[in-house]
């Protein structure tokens, strides 16, 4: 027999040993994670300090490797994932630190590739959301592309895997994504 | 805009990109002849690529930027038609004279008339000099015109820019009114704001703090509203209150109402053309927007009193939308922008008052400008405002709602005082102003209790909060997330059943709260209950806003582990959802084909091509699944159409090739693997499948080297080996040598296969092969059998392959052909 047909999806390596149950597992997991690890940096957070968002995303993905001793060989899936609950937590926090009006300066965050596409200082957390957010009505893959880049500092070869998109697809679409939203955050911006 | 539109938007950029600069005009010119709003989007995408270099050089984007990159700023919503300014009056040179005037300079032009710099020759003193648009200069609008004048003339406050005269020249309309030094509050925006190039007007001092600066702007509206008032009370309504007709003036620093040069008094309505919309698209009323005439009143100015405010205040409009028809639908249907969602924020109270002027309904605003001066009055003093109102507590609800849900609440301590935090925002809110500090208090030091540990203290704040309310939402959420946290610690004092009963009565204020069935699931699982808590776990996911997503994604990790059935079931969800994953579609496709399900495998997989024609992937997969069902010139359409996309994926050319094959033409199957090893020498899989092309065709000793070069590259692979290729590799070698009759070569090579594969047919039918060749036919028979009893149901080869010649008298091979013409004995 030769070898069969190959579904293009890029992410077929079979996970021999997994437990498959961990998948359903696997979403509080990263979320708890994520969340306290956040909270460990923010109550530890000092003056001109910033969240180093993809830091965190990683961080999290070694910790549950570790403490769950789940054999992760999707590992862009999780990072995907990570990188999504990232920017909510992100956009949840910032939204609360509004409302508490505690002065100061607004967290500071800093995402991966954020500065290249604005070119300037590090976005608003809210309003690169809500930026992607408009995307996402357009081209939700375009705005996937880019949550993964910004939130979790995913390379495009990880990108492609978890979106299931190739990687000329995802450089094309990050491309199309960073030059949309620098528009945007320009049009929208105080600055 | 629409998602169509922005993927052509999309397509033509990258095009554009990859050209010469210069060759970009040229090749929008062809691509946009028919569409010249196209091109000014990709234009304005292209603009901003080459961006990034100016910003760095300290030159500001926006001046230099092609106007397509502009003209979106709040400021520069569309106007309704009727605003063009192609209508004006046939203009000679400035100066020149009108009447008893003499016009100096245009200082501005609207959508009704234009307003001029003028000298009135009689009383000696510079006016402003409004005229009515010769186009708009029809009976009715002359009467009109004259009329708001003469009623605006009535006016005497020191908030309102009066009329000083009016009448008609030459058959065209005007009327006068001081000139006033100052700026319009659309200039003195962008200095509020701090983003305004250059100095701001001398006479303007802007406070260095956000809250002076606050304070400041509600010190002139608080004015102006009252000049507002005066007009009401006569019966005018502005109907066109926004930032440009409000002027402060350099002198005595008030903020001015002008031109109240659509305003009408309402007995005059008749002459109002029926159904027009003339106000300034942003600042509309709901009622301006429906043309309901008839319900307009002064609380329609407090209404765009309000948007004004907004404006001035946070430096944006109270809606987002591309278009003016978009804009027109949100006026009328959505909530504003939540005021605190970002920016440095307001107090409540001025929230409140905000809110309260862009209410939908009339009724629910403040009356009249002076009760709306007088709450801003209020808050300036630091007193209660008089917006109390119902309503309130309702929007709070709403925007609460609209924040994405507070999901997957942890055990972790710290993680549950962030949740509650989020939870606490709404009800602290409440709180403060309907049952006063104490509820407040016990909250946040419960809160505080939670988040160093102390779980007694906690529970018995969280308890205090509760008694003072028992609908406390905060309250009962909060002892629930202490009793999950004492669970996850095994701490013996945990009540579960208390924390479910708390969680009931949350539920009951707040539907829909994700955390609420978070929580449940987690208790329920702790009492016993797996399934309830894998209810709850989904009522969860179903409430998230972007479920479709994490299922897929769960979708995707299953299917990497090999579970399909768990696969499907998340794709579903995810599909359930958002119909339009084509991701989840597609993934959902390989798992049926994988389990078998042709038909739905090809469903799925031209969903997918058809929701992103642009991706390869999607006619890739249904080229397979259509290969699978032996349509074969369809399923080679779809690979043309991949390849198309991307010409140079090695894996593409594999399937293309292997279809081919399954089809029987060798020879363009050939030139396939041929192809895909060109591009990608280390594609084992190619090597394998050249392999059987070359040995069915006879070219036993290329053969041979093909399935060598295969093994040689799962050898070289540090990790990561495929057993497959292994597999597939050692069994063309036995196939081969049998045929060769290389019995050494036979026996390495289908010993290896059956070491891989002990439960494979073909490495059974092999060795008996080799048995056959071998001379031992009992031993060979066995083998055949072992191959029969593992489902090869393929007699017609068997009958036709010449190696099993001698066997053909034999009973025992003539009963394993019968056994083999018995469909699905297994």
């Amino acid at each position: 027999m030769p070898e069969p047909l190959q579904d293009a999806t890029h992410c077929a390596s079979k996970c021999a040993e997994g437990d498959p149950a961990a998948a359903s597992q696997l979403l509080p997991l990263v979320y708890d994670e994520l969340r306290g690890l956040a909270a460990a940096y923010m109550r530890q957070e000092r003056p001109g300090h910033s969240l180093q968002a993809t830091d965190l995303v990683h961080e999290a993905y070694l910790r549950l490797v570790d403490i769950t001793r789940i054999d992760w060989r999707g590992r862009s899936h999780f990072l995907a994932m990570a990188a999504r609950q990232m920017r909510r937590i992100l956009v949840e926090h910032a939204r609360e630190r509004q409302a508490k009006k505690r002065g100061g300066d607004p967290l500071r965050v800093t995402l991966s590739e954020a500065v290249a596409v604005t070119s300037g200082p590090e976005p608003d957390v809210l309003d690169l959301h809500e930026a992607l957010e408009r995307l996402s009505r357009l081209s939700s893959r375009q705005s996937e592309v880019a949550t993964l880049r910004f939130f979790g500092g995913l390379t495009d070869k990880e990108v492609g895997c978890a979106l299931g998109i190739s990687e000329r697809t995802v450089r094309q679409d990050w491309k199309v994504a960073r030059t949309w939203l620098a528009r945007e955050l320009r049009r929208t911006g105080p600055s | 805009m629409d998602p169509e539109r922005h993927r052509r938007i999309s397509e033509l950029f990258l095009q554009a990109c990859e050209l010469a600069p210069e060759a970009r005009g040229p090749f929008l010119d062809e691509a946009c002849a028919e569409d010249p709003e196209l091109r000014v989007e990709v234009e304005s995408l292209l603009a901003q690529e080459g961006d990034a270099s100016r910003v760095l050089a300290g030159i500001d984007p926006g001046q230099g930027a092609s106007a397509a990159a502009e003209a979106l700023h709040p400021s520069q919503l569309p106007t309704l038609p009727g605003a063009s300014a192609e209508r004006s009056l046939p203009a000679g040179p400035l100066p020149r004279p009108f009447g008893r005037f003499r016009l100096l300079r245009l200082i501005g032009r609207g959508g009704m008339g234009e307003v001029y710099e003028a000298e009135d020759t009689q009383l000696v003193r510079r006016v402003a000099l409004k005229t009515l648009l010769a186009a708009e200069g029809r009976a009715d609008s002359a009467a009109r015109f004259l009329q708001e004048a003469r009623i605006a003339g009535t006016l005497d406050h020191p908030n309102v820019v009066p009329v000083y005269d009016y009448g008609i020249v030459d058959g065209t309309a005007y009327y006068t009114m001081p000139l006033v030094d100052g700026h319009s509050l659309e200039e003195l925006i962008p200095f509020l704001h701090r983003r305004a190039q250059g100095a701001p007007p001398l006479f303007l001092e802007i406070p260095e703090s956000w809250s002076d600066r606050v304070g400041l702007v509600l010190d002139w509206f608080a004015g102006a509203l009252d000049g507002l008032e005066h007009a009401h009370e006569k019966g005018i309504v502005h109907r066109d209150v926004k930032p440009s007709n409000l002027i402060l003036d350099s002198h005595d620093r008030r903020l001015r109402l002008a031109d109240f040069g659509l305003a009408r008094a309402p007995h005059l309505s008749g002459l109002t053309r029926a159904g027009s919309m003339m106000g300034t698209v942003a600042y509309m009323a709901p009622e301006q927007v429906r043309s309901d005439s008839g319900r307009i009143d002064s609380r329609t100015d407090v209404y765009s009193m309000g948007v004004t405010l907004y404006r001035t205040l946070l430096d944006r409009l109270p809606y987002e939308a591309d278009t003016t028809a978009a804009y027109l639908n949100r006026i009328i249907a959505a909530q504003p922008d939540d005021p605190g969602r970002r920016g440095p924020g307001l107090p409540r109270d001025l929230v409140t008052i905000l809110l309260k002027c862009m209410e939908k309904v009339p009724g629910h605003r403040y009356a009249t400008a002076g009760a709306l001066a007088a709450d801003i009055r209020r808050f300036r003093r630091y007193e209660p405002i008089a917006a109390r109102p119902v309503g309130i507590a309702g929007r709070l609800a709403r925007w609460t709602r609209r924040r994405p849900a507070v999901a997957a609440l942890a055990a972790g301590l710290m993680v549950a005082a962030l949740v509650l935090g989020a939870l606490a925002r709404v009800n602290l809110r409440a709180s403060a102003i309907l049952r006063g500090q104490e509820i407040e208090t016990s909250l946040r030091l419960a809160n505080y209790a939670l988040a160093r540990k102390d779980h007694v203290d906690a529970l018995a704040r969280f308890g205090r909060a509760i008694e003072l309310d028992p609908r406390s939402l905060d309250g009962r959420m909060g002892r629930a997330v202490v009793a999950v946290a004492q669970l996850a610690g095994d701490d013996p004092s945990a009540n579960p059943r208390a924390a479910l009963n708390d969680l009931d009565v949350a539920a009951s204020i707040e539907p829909d709260l994700v955390s609420v069935h978070v929580l449940r699931g987690r208790l329920l699982a702790e009492l016993g209950d797996p399934a309830g808590g894998a209810r709850e776990r989904e009522q969860a996911a179903q409430l998230e806003p972007r479920v479709a997503l994490d299922f897929r994604l769960l979708g995707d990790t299953a299917r990497a582990e090999g579970d399909c059935r768990a696969a499907i079931a998340s794709y579903d969800r995810a599909l359930a959802d958002d119909p339009r994953l084509s991701l989840a579609a597609l993934g959902r496709g390989v798992c049926y084909r994988a389990l078998g399900d042709l038909p739905r495998a090809e469903r799925d997989a031209a969903v997918a091509s058809h929701l992103v024609p642009e991706d390869a992937h999607p006619h890739i997969n249904l080229g397979n699944v259509l290969a699978a069902q032996g349509k074969f010139d369809e399923a080679f359409r779809e690979y043309e159409r991949a390849l198309e996309i991307e010409p140079a994926t090695a894996l593409y050319h594999f399937n293309y090739g292997e279809s081919l094959r399954a089809s029987g033409d060798l020879d363009t199957a050939e030139a396939r693997f041929r192809r895909a090893l060109e591009l990608d020498p280390r594609l084992a899989k190619a090597h394998n499948n050249l392999g059987y092309v070359l040995a069915e065709t006879e070219r036993l000793e290329d053969a041979v080297a093909a399935f060598r070069a295969a093994i040689a590259i799962e050898d070289g692979k540090a990790t990561g080996k495929n057993p497959a290729d292994y597999l597939v590799a050692y069994t063309g070698l036995c196939d081969v040598a049998v045929r060769a009759r290389d019995l050494g070569q036979a026996r390495e090579s289908c010993g290896k296969a059956l070491e891989l594969a002990p439960e494979d047919p073909d490495g059974h039918y092999n060795l008996a092969a080799l048995r056959m060749l071998e001379g031992d036919l009992d031993a060979a028979l066995d083998s055949l059998r072992r191959d029969v009893d593992l489902g090869d149901r393929d007699f017609d080869y068997l009958l036709a392959d010449s190696t099993f010649d001698p066997l053909h008298g034999d009973g025992r091979f003539q009963a394993l052909v019968e056994r083999m013409r018995t469909p699905n004995a297994d």
